[in-house]
C-alpha cells in the first residue's frame, strides 16, 4: 500500500527528467524535439480514444514512463516509442475503468456550442475570428518564404480545381504529391501550434 | 491487416472511429512507433478536416465525423483552425497571387528580384538590384565553369572506364598465357622425358652394337690368324672353307646378317656366339627361311670359351646354302636330356 501511494506521489527531478529525455533521443540528442513529438503523440492517440483529458493523460503516461526509467536505471526490453505506447494502453484501460471516457456527442457539443454561442455576443464572436486571423497572418509570416507560399498554394483552391492545384505544386517543387501532402501538414503543424500559442 | 496496407481509406476509418477494434490497435500502436505512419496518419486527418470545412464530406464520413470526430474539444480546434485556414488561404492568393502561386522564392530568380523591386527605398532598392546583377553574373560564370567541370570529369570518367576495360582485357590475357605456358611446360616436360628415355635406349643399343662389332672384329681376326696359320690344309683336301661368326638375333634390331659365300666354297664354318647360359651340350639346326624344312642337323656340341664369352662352331656344306635367308636354331641339352631352344641366329646368304 505505502509502495503504491509512493509512486502515486512521486514526481520527476530534473536529473530523472534528462535520463528520460536521453532515453527518448535513443543516443542522438534531439534537443527536446522526440519528447514534444512524443507528447503529440500520446495526446492524439488518447484523444482519438476519446479521453476527456488526453493532455493529463498524456503526462501521467510520460510520468510512468519516466519513474520506471528512474527505478530500472534502463528499459532494454522495447524500443522508447514502444514502450511509451504500452504504457499509454494502460493509462488508457484505468482511465476506462474509472470512467474516464470522453464519451461526449456531438448532441453535448452542439448544445454547448449553442449555449455558448447564446451567451456570446455577436461582436465578441467577430472579435475572436479577427484574433484567430490576425495571429494566421504573424505565424504565416514567421515561416520561411518558400514554405509560406507553399502552405498558401496547397489550400488554395476546391475540389478538383485544388487537387488539380497540387498536382502542378508537387510538379513545380519535383516532388509527388503524397511527398507533398507530408510537407504540407508539417508546416500547419507548426502554424497551428503557433496560433494556439498566439491565442493564449 | 500489416503496416503496409495503410492508406487514405481505412486512415479515414480509422480517425472517424470506423475501423474494427483489432485493426485500429495495430493503428494505435503504428502512430507511435512508425514516423512514416505518423506523417501520414497526420496529413490524412488534415484532409478530412478540409473536406469538412470545404462541404466536400459526403455520406457515411460525413455522418461519423459529426458523430464521432467532434465529439472532442481538441478535434473542434483543429476544425476551427481549418476554417480559419482556408480563409486566410483564400485571402493571401487573392491579394498576392503570383508571388505565393507560381514559384517559391527560394528557388526563382524572377521572385528575388520581383520581390527586390517592392521595397520602397529607391537607393537599397538599386543597391541589391546591382547586387543581384552581380550574383546573376557570377551565377552565369559559376554554371558555365560547373559545365565544364561536368564535361572534364565525364571525360576523365570515360577515360578512367576506358583504362580499366583495357586493364581488365590485359589481366584476361595475362591469364590466358599463363595458362598456356604452364600447359607447354608441362608437355615439354613430358617430351623431354621421353626423349631422354629414348636416348637412353639408344644409348645402351650402340654401346651394346659396339662390343658386338668389336668382338666380331676380334673373332675375325682369331679367324684370319688362324688361316694363315693353316694356310695349305684346305688346298691339301682340294677343299675351301668360308667362315664366319654370327651373333644371335638382337630383337627388334631388323639387322640381317649377310654371309657372303665365295664360289667353289666347299663348306660353311660358323662361330656362333651363346648368350650367357648353363646347358651342358647344344644342337643346331640349319632351317629355311620359312622354318618348315631342316637342312642340317649337328651332332652333341659343346661350347668354348672366346674371352667372356662362349661359342660353338658347326660347319655343314655350302652346297646346302643358296641365296636366301636361313637361320640356325640352337637348343641347350640339359641334365637330364631335355632340350630347350635357346636362340637363333638369322643370317642371310649371298652367293
Amino acid at each position: 500500500m505505502q509502495k503504491a501511494e509512493a509512486k502515486k506521489n512521486w514526481t520527476i527531478t530534473s536529473e530523472a527528467f534528462h535520463r528520460f529525455l536521453d532515453w527518448l533521443d535513443e543516443g542522438k540528442s534531439s534537443d527536446g524535439r522526440n519528447y514534444l513529438e512524443m507528447c503529440a503523440r500520446l495526446v492524439s492517440y488518447f484523444d482519438r480514444k476519446n479521453c476527456r483529458n488526453p493532455n493529463e493523460l498524456a503526462d501521467e503516461t510520460l510520468n510512468r514512463v519516466a519513474r520506471r526509467l528512474e527505478e530500472e536505471g534502463t528499459i532494454e526490453s522495447e524500443t522508447p516509442a514502444k514502450f511509451c505506447y504500452i504504457t499509454a494502453r494502460f493509462v488508457f484501460m484505468e482511465s476506462l475503468r474509472g470512467k474516464d471516457k470522453a464519451g461526449v456527442s456531438l448532441d453535448d457539443v452542439l448544445l454547448k456550442e449553442g449555449h455558448k454561442v447564446a451567451r456570446t455576443e455577436e461582436t465578441e464572436e467577430t472579435e475572436i475570428k479577427e484574433k484567430r486571423l490576425q495571429c494566421l497572418e504573424q505565424c504565416t509570416e514567421k515561416l520561411e518564404a518558400a514554405s509560406r507560399a507553399m502552405i498558401v498554394r496547397y489550400y488554395y483552391g476546391e475540389e478538383r480545381a485544388k487537387i488539380e492545384n497540387r498536382r502542378a505544386l508537387a510538379a513545380s517543387l519535383n516532388i509527388s504529391v503524397n511527398a507533398l501532402s507530408i510537407r504540407a501538414c508539417r508546416v500547419r503543424d507548426k502554424l497551428e501550434a503557433c496560433v494556439g500559442k498566439c491565442l493564449g | 491487416m500489416n503496416t503496409k496496407t495503410y492508406n487514405t481509406e481505412n486512415l479515414t476509418a480509422y480517425l472517424l472511429g470506423a475501423l474494427p477494434e483489432a485493426d485500429a490497435e495495430i493503428f494505435d500502436e503504428l502512430s507511435f512507433t512508425d514516423d512514416g505512419f505518423a506523417g501520414e496518419l497526420s496529413a490524412a486527418e488534415k484532409e478530412l478536416v478540409d473536406s469538412y470545412v470545404s462541404g466536400e464530406l459526403k455520406g457515411e464520413n460525413l455522418k461519423n465525423f459529426e458523430s464521432f470526430y467532434l465529439a472532442s474539444p481538441l478535434r473542434r480546434e483543429k476544425v476551427e483552425f481549418a476554417r480559419n485556414f482556408q480563409a486566410f488561404a483564400a485571402k493571401e492568393m487573392a491579394d498576392k497571387p503570383v508571388a505565393v502561386v507560381e514559384s517559391p522564392p527560394k528557388h526563382g530568380l524572377a521572385q528575388i528580384l520581383s520581390n527586390v523591386f517592392l521595397i520602397r527605398r529607391p537607393f537599397l532598392q538599386w543597391g541589391l538590384a546591382f547586387a543581384a546583377l552581380v550574383f546573376m553574373i557570377l551565377g552565369v560564370w559559376l554554371l558555365r565553369e560547373n559545365v565544364r567541370l561536368g564535361s572534364e570529369i565525364s571525360e576523365s570518367q570515360r577515360e578512367r572506364d576506358e583504362l580499366l576495360k583495357r586493364e581488365s582485357e590485359l589481366q584476361e590475357r595475362e591469364k590466358q598465357l599463363q595458362a598456356e605456358l604452364a600447359n607447354r611446360q608441362t608437355a615439354n616436360s613430358e617430351t623431354e622425358k621421353e626423349l631422354a628415355k629414348i636416348r637412353e635406349e639408344r644409348a645402351k643399343l650402340e654401346q651394346e652394337l659396339k662390343i658386338r662389332q668389336s668382338q666380331q672384329q676380334q673373332r675375325l681376326t682369331e679367324q684370319r690368324a688362324e688361316n694363315q696359320r693353316t694356310p695349305n690344309a684346305p688346298e691339301k683336301r682340294g677343299l675351301s672353307i668360308a667362315s664366319f661368326i654370327l651373333t644371335p638375333a638382337l630383337r627388334g634390331s631388323g639387322q640381317l646378317q649377310s654371309v657372303s659365300i665365295p664360289p667353289k666354297t666347299a663348306a660353311v664354318a660358323l662361330r656362333l656366339e651363346l648368350e650367357p647360359n648353363d646347358y651342358a651340350a647344344y644342337r643346331v639346326v640349319l632351317k629355311n627361311q620359312s622354318g618348315d624344312r631342316i637342312l642340317w642337323r649337328s651332332g652333341k656340341l659343346k661350347s668354348k670359351s672366346s674371352g667372356a664369352n662362349k661359342v660353338l662352331s658347326v660347319g655343314f656344306p655350302a652346297a646346302l646354302l643358296k641365296t636366301e635367308i636361313y637361320s640356325l636354331e640352337v637348343s641347350g641339352l640339359t641334365a637330364t636330356g631335355a632340350v630347350e631352344i635357346i636362340s637363333d641366329y638369322p643370317f642371310r646368304v649371298v652367293r
